[in-house]
C-alpha cells in the first residue's frame, strides 16, 4: 500500500560533536564574556541594556520550548514525539538562562529607573509603585519564578530521559499533571516576570496585556527556532525520519502564533490609543520620536505581514527549507521587537546598533548552542520508549 | 447487462477495507472512481489521486474582498459621508479600523468558503441517497462504466474480488 506510511531511520542516533565546532562555540562564549568585560569599563549602562536584551531573547526560547512540551503532554499528543528532543534540548537551556538572568541582579542600578529613589517619589503613579519595586521584593520574585520554572522543567526533562532507559509507560502519564501544574503556575508568574524584567524599564507605564505580548513573541520565535534546528539537523543527516507531515504541523503552529502575536500587539496598542490616557500613551509617544517609527513599521511587516503572507499557502508550510527561512525572519523580528521594547527608554533619539549587541548576541548564541548540542550528544534523537512513538512515526491514526 | 446502468457500486464495512480497495482500483488504472463514506477517511486523497482542492483560493479571494470592503465602508462613513470628530483623532484612524477589517475579512472569508464548497459539492441536493447507510456505517466505492475501464463484466468481477460485502449496478442518477 502506502510505502511511506511508517517513518524509518536511525532513531537511537546521537549527535556527533567535532572538536572544531566545540572551539567555535567556546570562541562565541569567550566573545560574549569579553564584550561584558570591555563594556563594563566603557559604558556600563549601554552594556547592561544589551545584556538584558539578548539574555531575554534566548531565555524566551527556553520558556517557549517548555510550554510547547507541556501543552502537548497535557493534550496527550502523539505526533510530536519524533521531534520532541528538539524542544527538550531548548528547555534544557533554562538552567543556564536562570543563571544569566539572576546575574542581572548585579546591574539593577544600571538598568532599572525604579532604583532611582528621587524619580520614584516624583509623581503620584510612581509613588504608589515604590513598595512593589523594592530591590528585596524584586529579587524574591525572580528567585521564586526561576525555582518554579526549573523545578518543572527538570522534572519534565528527567521523566522523558529516564523513559529511554527504563521504558516505563507510567513516566509518560506522569507528565500530564506536571504539565497542567506548570501551565497554571506559569501564566501568572510569567506575567509578573515580564513586568519585572522588561516593563519596569518604564515604571510609570500600565499595560495588563504585557505578559501575554511577551509570551506571544516567545512562542512564535520558539517554533521558528525548532524548525530551523530540524532543518540544520536534517542537513547534517540526522532526523531523516521526520516527515513532511511533522513539518506541516510545525508550520501551522508558526503561522498560527504569528497571527496570535499580531492580535495581542494590536490589542495592546488599540486600547491605549483609544483611551489616550497620559499614564499609558507616553509609551507609544516615546516610540514616535527619531527613527523609532521606522522600527515600528519594520516590526509590523517583518513579524506579522510578511510571515503571514509567506506561510499562507499549504505548500509553504510543508517545505522545510522555506519554513526555516521564514523562521529566520521571525527570529530577526523578535530581536527588533525586543529592541522596540527595551531600547527607547535608553536611546530616545532612535534605534542604535552597537558592538555590544553583536558581542552579546554571539555570546548568548554560544551558550545556547553549547547546551543544546550537549543535550543531543548525550541523549538519543528520539524518545525511544515513548508509548506514542509508533503513532508519531505514522503521523495519523491507523484504521483497524 | 442491465439497460440504463451507468456504473457499479461496491459496499464495504470498514474504512480500512475501502481504503485498500481504492488503492487496488488505482493500481488497475480505473478512471472516474468515487467513494462515499460517512466521515473523511485519511489517505483517500492519495488512493484516488485527488488533486489539492481549489477551495483555499476562494477563501483567499473572499477574505481579500472583506478586507477591501471594510476599508471602503469605514473610510466612506467616517471620513466622507458623515465625518465626526472623536477625541481630536483623524477621520481616517487606522487603529480604530483594524477590528472591523479583521472581522469582515474573517466573516466574508468563512462565508465564501462555505458557499463555494456548497457550489462544488452540488448542494443543496434533494435527491434520495442510493443507500441511507452511507451516512452511518457503510462505505461505498463507485466505478463508472466507460471504454477505459474495460467491459462491464470485468469491472463487476474485479470489485467482487476486492472483498466487498455487496456489489450492485447503479441506475439512479448520482
Amino acid at each position: 500500500m502506502d510505502a511511506e506510511a511508517i517513518s524509518v531511520g536511525k532513531f537511537d542516533e546521537k549527535l556527533q560533536t567535532s572538536g572544531f565546532t566545540n572551539q567555535v562555540v567556546f570562541a562565541l562564549i569567550a566573545l560574549g564574556i569579553l564584550t561584558f568585560g570591555i563594556g563594563m569599563f566603557t559604558d556600563a549602562e549601554r552594556t547592561w541594556r544589551a545584556y538584558l536584551l539578548h539574555n531575554v531573547m534566548f531565555l524566551g526560547l527556553g520558556f517557549g520550548a517548555m510550554l510547547f512540551l507541556c501543552f502537548h503532554y497535557l493534550a496527550g499528543s502523539g505526533w510530536f514525539v519524533l521531534i520532541r528532543r528538539v524542544p527538550e534540548a531548548m528547555a534544557d537551556y533554562l538552567k543556564m538562562g536562570a543563571i544569566t538572568t539572576l546575574f542581572l541582579l548585579f546591574g539593577l542600578s544600571h538598568i532599572y529607573p525604579w532604583m532611582d529613589h528621587d524619580l520614584m517619589h516624583s509623581g503620584h503613579f510612581l509613588h504608589h509603585k515604590v513598595g512593589y519595586f523594592s530591590t528585596g521584593f524584586f529579587i524574591a520574585r525572580m528567585v521564586i519564578f526561576f525555582a518554579v520554572v526549573l523545578y518543572f522543567s527538570s522534572k519534565v526533562l528527567s521523566n522523558s530521559l529516564r523513559q529511554d532507559s527504563e521504558g516505563d509507560i507510567e513516566l509518560r502519564h506522569k507528565q500530564k499533571p506536571l504539565a497542567a501544574g506548570f501551565l497554571v503556575l506559569f501564566a501568572p508568574l510569567f506575567t509578573i516576570f515580564a513586568v519585572d524584567v522588561i516593563k519596569s524599564l518604564e515604571p510609570k507605564w500600565f499595560s495588563t496585556i504585557f505578559g501575554v505580548y511577551m509570551f506571544a513573541g516567545f512562542i512564535q520565535t520558539t517554533i521558528a527556532v525548532i524548525l530551523i534546528s530540524i532543518y540544520l539537523l536534517k542537513r547534517s543527516g540526522y532526523m531523516e525520519y521526520v516527515r513532511t507531515d511533522h513539518i506541516h504541523d510545525l508550520g501551522k503552529y508558526m503561522f498560527g502564533f504569528t497571527v496570535f502575536y499580531a492580535y495581542i500587539g494590536v490589542s495592546q496598542y488599540l486600547l491605549i490609543w483609544y483611551a489616550n490616557l497620559p499614564e499609558e500613551n507616553f509609551y507609544y509617544v516615546n516610540r514616535e520620536v527619531g527613527t523609532w517609527p521606522i522600527v515600528g513599521i519594520v516590526l509590523i511587516f517583518s513579524k506579522f505581514v510578511m510571515p503571514f503572507l509567506m506561510l499562507l499557502p499549504r505548500a509553504a508550510k510543508r517545505n522545510l527549507p522555506y519554513c526555516a527561512a521564514v523562521g529566520t525572519l521571525i527570529v530577526f523580528s523578535q530581536w527588533i521587537d525586543l529592541n522596540w521594547m527595551i531600547m527607547p527608554s535608553y536611546s530616545a533619539k532612535g534605534f542604535i546598533l552597537g558592538w555590544q549587541d553583536v558581542g552579546f548576541f554571539l555570546g548568548f548564541l554560544g551558550f545556547f548552542i553549547l547546551i543544546v548540542r550537549k543535550f543531543w550528544a548525550k541523549n538519543p534523537m528520539t524518545p525511544l520508549m515513548d508509548p506514542y512513538l509508533h503513532e508519531s512515526k505514522k503521523h495519523h491514526v491507523e484504521y483497524a | 447487462m442491465n439497460d440504463g446502468a451507468h456504473g457499479v457500486v461496491a459496499y464495504f464495512d470498514s474504512p480500512k477495507a475501502i481504503l485498500e480497495a481504492a488503492y487496488k482500483t488505482k493500481e488497475r488504472g480505473l478512471m472516474g472512481v468515487e467513494t462515499y463514506t460517512p466521515f473523511p477517511v485519511h489517505g483517500m486523497n492519495d488512493a484516488l489521486s485527488i488533486k489539492f482542492s481549489v477551495v483555499p483560493w476562494a477563501t483567499f479571494v473572499c477574505g481579500l474582498g472583506g478586507f477591501s470592503l471594510a476599508h471602503a465602508l469605514q473610510i466612506w462613513t467616517s471620513a466622507t459621508n458623515w465625518p465626526i470628530n472623536v477625541g481630536g483623532k483623524p477621520f481616517i484612524s487606522y487603529p480604530a479600523f483594524i477590528p472591523i477589517i479583521f472581522e469582515l475579512t474573517v466573516l466574508l472569508g468563512a462565508l465564501g468558503t462555505v458557499a463555494f464548497t456548497f457550489y462544488l459539492m452540488g448542494m443543496p441536493n434533494f435527491k434520495k441517497p442510493i443507500n441511507p447507510r452511507l451516512t452511518d456505517d457503510r462505505f461505498a466505492l463507485y466505478v463508472p462504466f466507460s471504454t477505459a475501464n474495460g467491459s462491464e463484466n470485468s469491472v463487476h468481477s474485479f470489485l467482487n474480488g476486492l472483498g466487498a460485502e455487496q456489489v450492485s449496478l447503479v441506475t439512479e442518477e448520482l
